[in-house]
């Protein structure tokens, strides 16, 4: 290894391309980003720079303080539906015989394959008020329980989340597996043998093992959810009024509504920043410990 | 192998950075190019231009990016289109079809220099963007000179002239007001009156919905029709409407915006409008405003033309529901909608064909307005018509030229106007009230913040 570093021109060599497209890429639209959310700018002419005039009129915006509660609401229903659901079916269909392995780890995942579109249109039509296909089913189960899940603010982001999170838990149930199959078969035997169930191993040694994955999946559930965009613009654009904004929507209304797009870099400066936070914390406290098996 | 793998990988590299190279002649945005002198050959306007050969002309291809998605956009660009081979057939036209994209698509040609040739273009906020980096043409003297100008109907000025008097658009529809229809054999069979005061449409909202017939349909999703009902409402009170507040003729603390959105919430409360309306599109509203499922629908008169193929003689439109019994007579022609903001058809200031790309804008404006005058049988068109109109006029389309021959007062349809913001924050806060989300008084409160009343 201290061979290899210490050829710096085949470090270089290594390195500096995968630096170049990443400065290229990533670092430098973050620069401008954050270099423009100081400035009024309309996207087409020169900027004027205001100093920190946007991240004022920002915190005294009451759609950011809706579009951060929105994102907070989001990340928590897909950590808390999304990741045990994954697990569970990851956990299950290991456990599974072969032909049943194969089919339900298509099935899980068909969803995280559809155009974010469809999924959308076919779940605005489930939500209908009217005659959508949940409140009609409670109307044949003889409840008299009806929902506008779409048309009240508090309803309707969970709605919207709970639709990301029906696609998107066959994704991260695909991570659960691959990382529960990499886990070496002796560990379950050795407590095969000493009487474990397999709820028991899953517990104590699928799950701690698989906890880099975890940190993984947390990571995307999390800032997924306070990313979110696709869902709310197909379903509801934002509505009613600002109830479903995210700070994503928020951006995309500064920007290309009002054609404000100093005041929508700062929305989006503000945007990494929380995801960044969210990233860190999850690094400090989560899998701290590499585990080699 | 590897080497062959490698050049092949390379010559890939090669092709895609030429493909993202652009080769766009677009000036530098510290020196925009000044827009050409008017050709000598176009003296007259398009529309009376006499066929000219091909061979003439060198050929021209002009990149046209208009609105091509209905019948209402579709029908009037293809005749003009026909009509233009025949009047200059040395002209090609390349269609770039424009999404409702609120001019995302269009800003983004002018910030890499890719502007098409001819555009469509609204929004005053729009304008000056484009106006700002050279991007649009100022065409005040090309129409005045080919004649163009003296076309325009007088109604139509408002969407001719931008705010510091010069001519960027060349309007090409006429500033269409926003009609209240109703589907009289729903009303009959229900046995409940058509009011004509706003109590009255809460009290027939209140009935026919507890009747399980649907009342008011709007398709909530687009917050432009929150906004336009909302200013109707508010023309019963005020009659420059929602226009005002832009201007700062009127606050929004006055007692006829805060009562317009009451009745919004009273018209909300009574069931006047579907469960989750604010996800409804317009396909869905219009379809159950057809199929005879609702009793009433609220849209441009440009629906004049769908309603009455859908519905036929069970449809009219009423005016929208007076303040009180006593000021209907004074209100009924107080309209919303009917005055325009800048908007029209546009030429991009450095086109390589600038003479030939006004020529033809101003050709393609007078066809379409033809279009709909002869085929469609509209009255209020952009620009002056000789030709006779060749379909018989509809009952509905009669009963509203003669509203508009005595028309008190007008408003911007959608209240839209010079304060993006403002428009934006009204689409989203009556989107609130028609979900019953927001009070009458939050609602109030939302857009002081905007006007700073």
């Amino acid at each position: 290894m201290r061979k290899y570093l210490g050829n710096k021109k085949m470090v270089i060599a290594l390195v500096g391309p995968a630096m170049i497209l990443f400065s290229v890429m990533v670092l430098y639209p973050l620069g401008v980003l954050i270099v423009k959310s100081f400035t009024q700018w309309d996207g087409l002419n020169p900027s004027v720079f205001t100093g920190v005039e946007n991240y004022i009129r920002l915190f005294k915006d009451p759609v950011f303080y809706t579009s951060l509660r929105n994102g907070l609401v989001f990340a928590l229903i897909q950590v808390c539906i999304q990741v045990p659901i994954a697990s569970i079916l990851a956990f299950a269909v290991m456990d599974s015989g072969r032909i049943s392995k194969k089919f339900f780890r298509v099935a899980y995942f068909v969803p995280a394959v559809l155009s974010i579109t469809v999924v959308s249109q076919l779940w605005l039509s489930m939500y209908n008020a009217e005659y959508g296909m949940i409140n009609k089913l409670f109307s044949a189960l003889g409840f008299s329980y009806q929902q506008n899940w779409l048309g009240q603010g508090e309803s309707a982001i969970v709605a919207i989340a709970l639709v990301n999170t029906w696609q998107f838990t066959g994704y991260q149930f695909i991570l659960l597996l691959s990382a529960a199959r990499s886990i070496p078969d002796h560990y379950f035997e050795a407590a095969r043998l000493d009487g474990c169930s397999k709820m028991k191993a899953h517990l104590h040694i699928t799950m701690p093992l698989m906890q880099e994955t975890y940190k993984y999946c947390l990571i995307i559930a999390i800032t997924g959810g306070l990313n979110a965009f696709a869902s709310m613009h197909i379903m509801t654009g934002g509505g009613p009024g600002t109830q479903t904004y995210t700070l994503t929507y928020l951006m995309y209304r500064s920007a290309f509504r009002l054609g404000n797009y100093g005041y929508g870099c700062a929305s989006a400066v503000m945007l990494i920043v929380q995801c960044m936070i969210v990233s860190l914390v999850i690094n400090r406290c989560v899998a701290r410990e590499r585990i080699v098996y | 192998m590897k080497k062959f793998f490698s050049a092949l990988l390379v010559l890939a590299m090669l092709l895609g950075m030429t493909a993202c190279s652009s080769s766009n002649n677009k000036p530098s945005n510290d020196t925009p190019s000044e827009p050409k002198e008017p050709a000598q050959e176009s003296e007259s306007s398009g529309g009376d231009a006499a066929p000219e050969t091909k061979d003439e002309h060198e050929p021209v291809t002009l990149r046209v990016y208009v609105r091509y998605s209905d019948d209402d956009t579709i029908l009037p660009y293809d005749y003009a289109a026909e009509c233009l081979k025949e009047a200059m057939p040395w002209v090609t036209l390349d269609l770039d079809p424009m999404p409702a994209d609120d001019a995302v698509k269009l800003k983004t040609y002018a910030a890499t220099g890719d502007m098409p040739d001819i555009f469509g273009i609204s929004g005053e906020d729009t304008i000056r963007s484009l106006v700002d980096a050279g991007a649009i043409a100022e065409l005040t003297d090309e129409v005045t000179a080919n004649g163009f100008l003296e076309k325009v109907m007088p109604a139509a000025h408002s969407k001719l002239y931008f705010g510091d008097g010069s001519i960027y658009t060349l309007p090409y529809t006429g500033s269409e007001v926003a009609l209240l229809f109703v589907n009289k054999t729903v009303f009959e069979e229900n046995g409940v009156a058509i009011p004509t005061t706003i109590q009255e449409w809460i009290d027939a909202s209140a009935a026919l919905s507890a009747k399980g017939v649907g009342v008011l349909p709007i398709f909530a999703k687009e917050q432009w029709i929150c906004n336009a009902l909302y200013d109707a409402i508010v023309t019963r009170y005020i009659p420059d409407g929602l226009g005002s507040l832009h201007s700062g003729a009127h606050s929004i603390r006055e007692e006829g915006f805060l009562q317009a959105a009451k009745d919004i919430e009273a018209l909300a409360a009574a069931g006047a409008f579907p469960a989750g309306v604010t996800t409804l599109n317009y396909e869905q509203a219009t379809n159950l405003f057809y199929n005879g499922d609702s009793a009433m629908f609220f849209n441009g008169q440009w629906e004049i033309a769908s309603s009455d193929a859908a519905l036929g003689d069970a449809v009219d439109w009423i005016p929208i529901p007076a303040a009180t019994a006593e000021t209907y007579e004074t209100s009924q022609y107080a309209f919303a909608g009917g005055s325009g903001a800048p908007a029209g058809l546009s030429v991009c200031a450095y086109s390589e064909n600038y003479d030939t790309a006004v020529e033809v804008a101003c050709f393609l404006a007078e066809k379409y307005a033809e279009y709909n005058y002869t085929k469609r049988g509209a009255t209020n068109i952009a620009v002056r018509c000789d030709k006779p109109m060749e379909v018989e006029q509809s009952p509905m389309n009669k009963k509203l030229s003669e509203y508009l021959e005595k028309a008190t007062s007008t408003t911007v349809l959608g209240g839209s106007g010079s304060n993006m913001e403002l428009f934006t924050v009204l689409g989203e806060g009556t989107q609130s009230l028609l979900a019953g989300v927001m009070t009458a008084e939050e609602f109030i409160d939302s857009i002081a913040l905007v006007t700073g009343d």
